[in-house]
């Protein structure tokens, strides 16, 4: 087979485009099984072009893969390198999956009450989100912290940004898993206003302490303020007997929520530099 | 080599390179006027090969392996632009070509004729038959591919192929 | 008027009760600075400082023209900033390629292909540039160590601050690593490290620094910290109890560091010698 080669004049007519096309189809299919007629086209060759290619080859190769998370959120208009930063993390991923999972675990149980009494849920769902935010950014939940912390790109974004879609999927979940599991009634909405204050106060304690840390603060907090502010012969009652799920109390929430946010806000340099004070 | 680029040696791949891409980049700028395309479909192969070598069956030519991926990722890029091609229509037959994809006992027939005879018969051939053979015989495509390639339904793609084997044989013989 | 990318003045800083750092002031320009000193003297608090990662108590800092105690500030020097810190943390799941070029998102170098360009270049710089696609966490304790430093070279730093870069890095490692440092302060970067390793000190930084207890206990060359214990280091084949330091070196004989006793065999003093001195130490017994 290797006996006969392409002339070297056919090889130049083949690159210059002048070998009819039936010349072509010939020089084609020996090339296709003869290294030395491959080698002897190459020779004419452009280095740079071979340099360029190969270059972006490797870079290719070298490219990370985009998780099915980052995928989702370019293809909803975030920038690759964001979603990379936002969604590629296992740390992220770990917080997704616990909040999801939290809010599936509530869904569950509280659909389980007898005679379909909301208590359990209004007390578990507005401890959901604040699971969220806790998970989503800090010191003791991002290994390179103190490299972050470090870097120039803003931290209060990189936080809103995971904390979005932490409190997203987890909001989706409560959602779905209410509209599924329940029947419908004014306990799907009044736990939203606590919820909102919870998150709130839990983002301004983050102002001070780890996340986890201010996590649990503020939780501990909802358990002490939903009993002291029922009824005692109620307890099982929360959604008749809580003040907080009242008018008043939903107000009370709404207001706390409000101010929560503006000095967590007030306060947000300290997520760009821990311990400022 | 192809054994090394399968167990993830940048080096073999890079020999590899070398080898392939300058009459990959030819080949399929006969088949795609757009340097950008061409540029771009050389760059998924290499990425390809690198990625699917383990899956080299070790039979056959690895130019012929390489230029089976090469032309499908031509056919997947001219999908997403939707330009217009230059097919060189036309062909004359490949001495041999095993390995490029399974034949039918038909085609074999073409594969084993003396080369001269064949570019005559070809020759002889109307462009668009020599174009559908070239699709199907040369860079190994299925019907349905070729006739991505050459923008006719895959339905015409096998009429004209039956056309070109009758027309080839009655001149062979 | 010097150019000094570094000021530090009166910097205290207290972690509840513990003073960490104990009224600091210090002027660095670029070249290779050296922090020394016993573990919770102060080296990490006084790097996390001059990395932007920790707020004084008491004091300020001007950090390449820039007061890090604004956001505007910070960013500017976080911005020329390549930082290695003691426990930087990785994210196991990444590659080392991956996990620079994250950190190199965080550094604002967005477009894709500069960017992986730089994430090559700096894995080169330390010898890794065929490990890239391993994952960190099957990366040894060493190359883990070098994914950090590659992070810390991103985007040419003007202010690079390494804190324990050397540990874990074998001989050979540490002479690359010298090179590397040495090429970032001849194009004029300010380079601070710490390190246990005074050899490292010795090779490599035209200053060093000595903290003990919070507060700075020396500043000068390499060499002057050498003269602190010229004349005061000698070895006999038997322990002498009136050394302030002795141990056991490799061949058998045994150092001293202190007021020699009357025809004591004299030594040229090294830089461990005059750190020891310094610290005064307790004795390193048996180890050598």
């Amino acid at each position: 087979m290797n006996e006969w080669h392409v002339p070297e004049l056919a090889i130049r007519g083949y690159l210059g485009g002048t070998t009819d096309q039936v010349e072509s189809c010939s020089i084609e299919a020996h090339l296709t099984s003869c290294a030395a007629c491959r080698e002897s086209l190459a020779a004419h060759g452009n280095a740079e072009t071979l340099e360029t290619s190969w270059l972006a080859i490797v870079d290719e190769l070298d490219a990370p893969p985009l998780t099915w998370l980052e995928r989702v959120l370019v293809k909803l208009g975030v920038s690759p390198a964001t979603a990379r930063l936002v969604a590629a993390t296992r740390s992220l991923r770990l917080a997704w999956m616990l909040s999801v999972a939290a809010a599936i675990a509530v869904s569950v149980v509280s659909s389980r009450a007898v005679g379909d009494d909301p208590a359990f849920f209004l007390f578990a769902a507005p401890l959901v989100p604040l699971l969220a935010i806790a998970a989503a950014f800090g010191p003791m939940v991002e290994p390179t912290y103190e490299i972050t912390i470090a870097a120039p790109f803003d931290k209060v974004r990189l936080l809103a940004l995971r904390a979005t879609i932490v409190l997203g999927s987890a909001l989706a979940t409560l959602t779905v898993g209410a509209v599924a599991l329940r029947s419908l009634g004014p306990a799907e909405v009044t736990w939203l206003l606590p919820a909102l204050a919870l998150v709130a106060i839990g983002l301004y304690l983050m102002t001070w302490m780890p996340g986890v840390r201010a996590a649990l603060i503020t939780g501990v907090g909802w358990c002490l303020v939903v009993v002291l502010t029922t009824e005692h012969q109620r307890l099982g009652a929360i959604a008749d007997g809580c003040a907080i799920f009242q008018p008043a109390g939903q107000l009370a929430a709404a207001l706390m929520a409000v101010v929560a946010l503006v000095v967590a806000l007030r306060r947000r340099g300290s997520f760009d530099l821990p311990g400022l004070s | 080599m192809l054994g090394a680029v399968a167990d993830d040696d940048r080096a073999a791949l890079r020999e590899l390179y070398e080898r392939h891409q300058p009459w990959l980049v030819a080949r399929l700028r006969r088949r795609c006027s757009d340097p950008g395309i061409v540029a771009e479909t050389v760059q998924d192969t290499f990425v390809a090969v690198w990625r699917g070598a383990s899956s080299f069956e070790g039979r056959g030519d690895v130019g012929a392996w390489v230029w089976g991926i090469a032309v499908r990722r031509l056919l997947g890029r001219l999908r997403k632009h939707t330009w217009p091609v230059t097919v060189a229509p036309s062909h004359a037959a490949p001495e041999r070509a095993e390995g490029v994809v399974a034949r039918s006992a038909e085609e074999q027939v073409l594969l084993g004729v003396e080369h001269g005879d064949l570019a005559g018969a070809l020759r002889r051939l109307s462009p668009e038959l020599r174009a559908v053979v070239q699709a199907t015989v040369l860079d190994g495509l299925t019907t349905k591919e070729a006739g991505r390639l050459l923008g006719i339904p895959a339905g015409t793609v096998k009429t004209r192929m039956m056309r070109a084997r009758v027309e080839l044989r009655g001149a062979l013989t | 008027m010097t150019a000094h990318t570094v000021e530090v003045h009166g910097v205290r800083h207290r972690f509840g009760a513990t003073i960490a750092l104990d009224g600091i002031d210090l002027d660095i320009g670029p070249g290779i600075t050296g922090v020394l000193g016993p573990n919770g003297a102060g080296k990490t608090t006084l790097l996390r400082h001059i990395a932007t990662t920790l707020a004084p108590s008491e004091g300020r800092l001007r950090l390449l023209g820039h007061d890090p105690a604004t956001v505007a500030g910070r960013l500017h020097v976080r911005r020329r900033l390549g930082y290695l810190p003691q426990e930087p943390g990785y994210h196991r799941n990444f590659t080392a390629f991956e996990f620079v070029d994250y950190v190199a998102i965080l550094k604002e170098l967005t477009d894709r292909r500069t960017r992986h360009d730089e994430v090559r270049r700096v894995l080169g710089l330390v010898g890794l540039g065929d490990a890239g696609r391993k994952r960190i966490g099957a990366l040894s304790g060493g190359m883990r160590r070098r994914v950090g430093i590659a992070q810390a070279l991103l985007a040419y730093p003007e202010l690079i601050v390494l804190d324990e870069p050397t540990a874990g890095l074998d001989p050979e490692q540490r002479l690359r690593f010298r090179e590397v440092l040495t090429g970032s302060a001849a194009v004029g970067a300010t380079v601070l490290l710490s390190t246990h390793q005074t050899d490292d000190v010795a090779a490599l930084c035209q200053r060093v620094v000595v903290v003990l207890g919070g507060v700075v206990r020396f500043d000068g060359t390499p060499v002057d910290l050498a003269g602190l214990a010229a004349g005061r280091v000698w070895v006999a084949s038997e322990r002498d109890p009136s050394a302030r330091i002795s141990w056991v070196t490799g061949t058998g004989e045994v150092r001293h560091v202190g007021d020699p006793p009357v025809g004591a065999t004299l030594v040229p003093a090294t830089i461990e010698d005059g750190y020891l001195q310094l610290t005064g130490a307790v004795a390193a017994g048996q180890t050598a």
